[in-house]
């Protein structure tokens, strides 16, 4: 019995593929990116970059976050999977298998489907790990060496996560076995579904949940309070987005419904009666597509712009390339000029030019020695690279030998290169844009499988109907039409109300950006790129489960 | 008047891979005049169903040709054969093919829909028809929430809203018991009476026995056919059930 069960299991899953491959091939490519993850999280090497501790910080966050999400997400279209397969588990009780032993396949599904995917996650994820190295190196500016290495705790901590995982999954799929009754397994997928009540409660709920995520994001002045506010605010409009698509949907179908000069069009008809009695279990995955779409957009929007930004941000932040510190300056005037002489010689050498020189109110960095002396800096621009930049500021002199200059009023002065700062600064912000990355693939893959699994269980239950409405007398053309008007509603509406949600966010993407001293143009102008980009992807992603679907329903 | 003329057709189904050729039709002739109530009776796998599959231009024959009105069916294209179906011909199922996710109403104004009929046009159309077959009562209701019977009444009201040249029913009485079967077959003759042709393949000598004219196939052929003329019911009965033991036992025409 065992063994029978053993091969009925690996039976069922190769029977299953069209929905179980989707399954493992995300759970692997998640396996994959989490091991990495972890894997950049404990690697020393970053630690001995400039800026490698923040970077390291950062993704230990990004893991954090991924985790929650791989375990949400991964239980949920699992849930999913097992819904589709009711009918099948109906029909093993009917041909004589008991509980006992349904549960022994059921089990060895579980483990098997979980074995398979996490192994070839961590194997790809090995393979990954070097390039993916070489990607965060050349991010952080450093020259890329592929440092191929083996993390076993990153290894135990994927094992972790996913074992932790596989028990909620199996425990799970246990009690729902348990659960349901063997009329109700055999029957669950030909119950017609009544047509949903109108729930106004939900609706007014739901846009006051809008109103008040909306306002947050577009009140908020404080620009600390922001970064905190941003995550209630996302709470609230996640919350109103999923009441909105449960409820606001059913009430605009009815409205067109009621409207019986447009209702009974060949275009209306069908679409609108099958979405109705689909809508509830329909609304839940709609928002989640559509809330998974804000969540990339904004996630890559603001990696981008910071990294796109960030050569701004270094300017503000250090406005030249050399800064000359003069402490208690009687003439600063006199003083700058000598430094300026000193900085041409200096670009002279070097074979530069100087380009500007001027006085600057001081920047903080003495005053914190605790002298209490007043300070004055002098800011030097160069025009070169940056290489040519460096080699001139190690050319320059303004000390005397013992460090203390004493020319004219003076006395003391120091020169400090922000080199190294930007250094440190392009680490940390090319490890935001690598996390972004990280995560936006990350959700593009739970984009893909949701939509992926809409329009496949979607297509099984439209078969029928259609092969029906074929034999009434409608064409395949009239037939591709209808299925056309309803899945591009059902499409376009998520990522229509994503873009109304990344409108508003900008706002606050903005102001968290600033902090990072990022313009906002270019806030805006990577938030428009990346919206483009999306929109390209998801209608590609469309296109081709639209093919799946249309393979289903025109089946002979 | 001649309404429907099937002229030596035949069909060959060649399995998928090659080789094994299997005759569903050989060679069938007969015709149907207007007002005619015919049944087709015949053993599974005699054929019928391929037979009815090719009259309601959702397959094509191999060979010979089918005359609805004086059009060649084997000449139309799929589009334009979708618009001859919905508008020229109305069937009735077994299993009765209503949409769970329309209303008994709206299940029936579909072909209407389709072909763009006006609001009024549809609401003017509907209203006798289910009159006629007793769902007035029904019309907002859905489909999983009435019986066999009314569900078989609500697919013989589509069928007739487009004011058909010829009705199609496979097996119309599979699915229902024996009293649901008795009050539809009452309604066959009913709407017969009213001048409307009827075409129906079953297997049921209780079904067939309504029928005006009763054809027997077997083996992909005509084997036999039985007139009513001026017998009764019962006669009728008795007359198509020696047919089908003579067919069973071998014995001669």
């Amino acid at each position: 019995m065992k063994e029978l069960c053993k091969k009925l299991a690996a039976q069922n899953l190769s029977k299953n593929r069209t929905i179980y491959l989707p399954y493992m091939m995300a759970q692997v490519l998640m396996v994959a990116l989490f091991y990495n993850l972890l894997f950049l999280v404990g690697n020393k090497n970053i630690l001995t970059l400039p800026g490698g501790e923040s970077v390291q910080q950062t993704l230990a966050y990004g893991s954090l976050v991924m985790g929650v999400f791989v375990m949400t997400f991964l239980f949920y279209v699992n849930g999913v999977l097992m819904k589709q397969r009711k009918k099948e588990f109906g029909l093993y009780r009917v041909l004589g298998m008991e509980y006992q032993h349904l549960k022994k396949v059921v089990f060895y599904e579980t483990c098997i489907a979980n074995a398979i995917s996490f192994a070839v996650g961590i194997v790809s994820g090995i393979v990954f790990s070097g390039l993916l190295y070489m990607i965060l190196l050349k991010i952080l500016g450093e020259r890329a060496a592929l440092a191929f290495g083996i993390s076993i705790s990153a290894i135990w901590y994927t094992l972790l996560l996913f074992g932790f995982l596989f028990v909620l999954v199996l425990f799970r799929n246990l009690r729902q076995l348990k659960r349901v009754k063997l009329r109700e397994m055999l029957q669950a997928k030909e119950q017609g579904e009544q047509e949903p009540k109108t729930k106004k409660g939900l609706v007014v709920f739901g846009i006051f949940c809008l109103v008040i995520g909306y306002g947050i994001a577009l009140l908020v002045q404080n620009i600390i309070a922001s970064l905190f506010l941003f995550f209630v605010a996302a709470v609230f409009v996640i919350i109103g987005t999923y009441a909105l698509f449960t409820a606001g949907s059913i009430i605009f179908l009815k409205k067109i419904k009621a409207d019986k000069e447009r209702y009974y069009t060949p275009r209306f008809f069908v679409a609108v009666s099958g979405l109705l009695h689909r809508m509830k279990q329909n609304a839940a995955g709609l928002a989640g597509i559509c809330v998974l779409s804000t969540m990339i957009l904004v996630t890559c929007s603001v990696s981008v712009s910071v990294y796109f930004g960030q050569e701004h941000a270094i300017r503000t932040m250090f406005p030249a390339d050399i800064v000359v510190t003069m402490v208690d300056t009687t003439n600063p005037e006199q003083d700058m000029e000598y430094i300026k002489n000193q900085a041409e010689l200096a670009a002279q050498q070097t074979g530069i030019s100087v380009r500007d020189v001027k006085l600057a109110a001081s920047d903080s960095q003495l005053e914190n020695a605790g002298s209490g002396y007043e300070t004055q800096n002098v800011q030097i621009s160069l025009s070169g690279s940056e290489k040519e930049k460096n080699e001139c500021s190690k050319e320059l002199e303004v000390n005397t030998d013992d460090g203390v200059y004493t020319y004219q009023s003076a006395h003391f002065v120091c020169k400090q290169s922000p080199q190294e700062g930007a250094e440190s600064i392009r680490a940390t912000y090319g490890g935001f844009l690598f996390l972004g990355i990280f995560l936006g693939v990350m959700f593009m893959a739970a984009t893909v499988l949701m939509i992926y699994y809409k329009q496949i269980s979607e297509g099984y239950e439209d078969r029928q109907r259609y092969i029906i409405m074929k034999k009434v007398g409608m064409s395949d053309e009239e037939v591709r039409e209808s299925i056309q008007t309803q899945v591009l509603l059902v499409f376009f509406l998520p990522l229509g109300m994503a873009a109304v949600h990344i409108l508003i966010a900008l706002k606050n993407m903005v102001q968290i950006c600033s902090i990072l001293s990022i313009g906002w143009g270019t806030v805006i102008l990577c938030t428009i790129g990346t919206v483009l980009i999306f929109s390209l992807i998801y209608m590609g992603v469309y296109r081709k489960t639209a093919k799946v679907y249309y393979a289903i329903v025109d089946r002979q | 008047m001649e309404i429907l003329k099937v002229d030596q057709v035949k069909k060959i189904y060649t399995t998928r891979f090659g080789g094994n050729n299997v005759q569903a039709l050989r060679d069938i002739t007969f015709t149907v005049e207007s007002g005619e109530y015919v049944a087709i009776m015949g053993e599974s796998g005699s054929g019928k169903t391929t037979l009815l599959n090719i009259l309601a231009t959702l397959d094509q024959p191999t060979k010979g040709k089918i005359v609805l009105e004086g059009k060649d069916l084997g000449r139309i294209s799929e589009k334009k054969a979708a618009k001859f179906r919905r508008e020229q011909l109305g069937f009735v199922f077994q299993e009765f093919n209503l949409l769970d996710t329309l209303s008994v109403k709206d299940n029936i104004l579909l072909p209407l829909v389709l072909s763009g009929y006006p609001q009024n046009e549809m609401m003017a159309r509907l209203k006798p028809i289910a009159g006629r077959l007793h769902i007035s009562e029904l019309l907002e209701k859905y489909p999983y929430e009435i019986s066999g019977g009314q569900k078989q009444r609500t697919a013989v009201a589509r069928a007739l809203i487009m004011n058909p040249k010829l009705i199609l029913a496979d097996e119309p009485t599979g699915a229902l018991d024996s009293h649901a079967a008795m009050q539809l077959l009452d309604v066959f003759s009913e709407i017969n009476r009213g001048g409307q042709t009827i075409l129906m393949v079953t297997h049921s000598t209780e079904a067939a026995s309504h029928a005006k004219r009763v054809l027997f196939i077997k083996d992909g052929i005509v084997y036999h056919q039985l007139y009513r003329g001026e017998r009764s019911r019962e006669e009728m009965y008795q007359m198509i059930t020696n047919v089908l033991t003579a067919i069973a036992t071998g014995g001669e025409r």
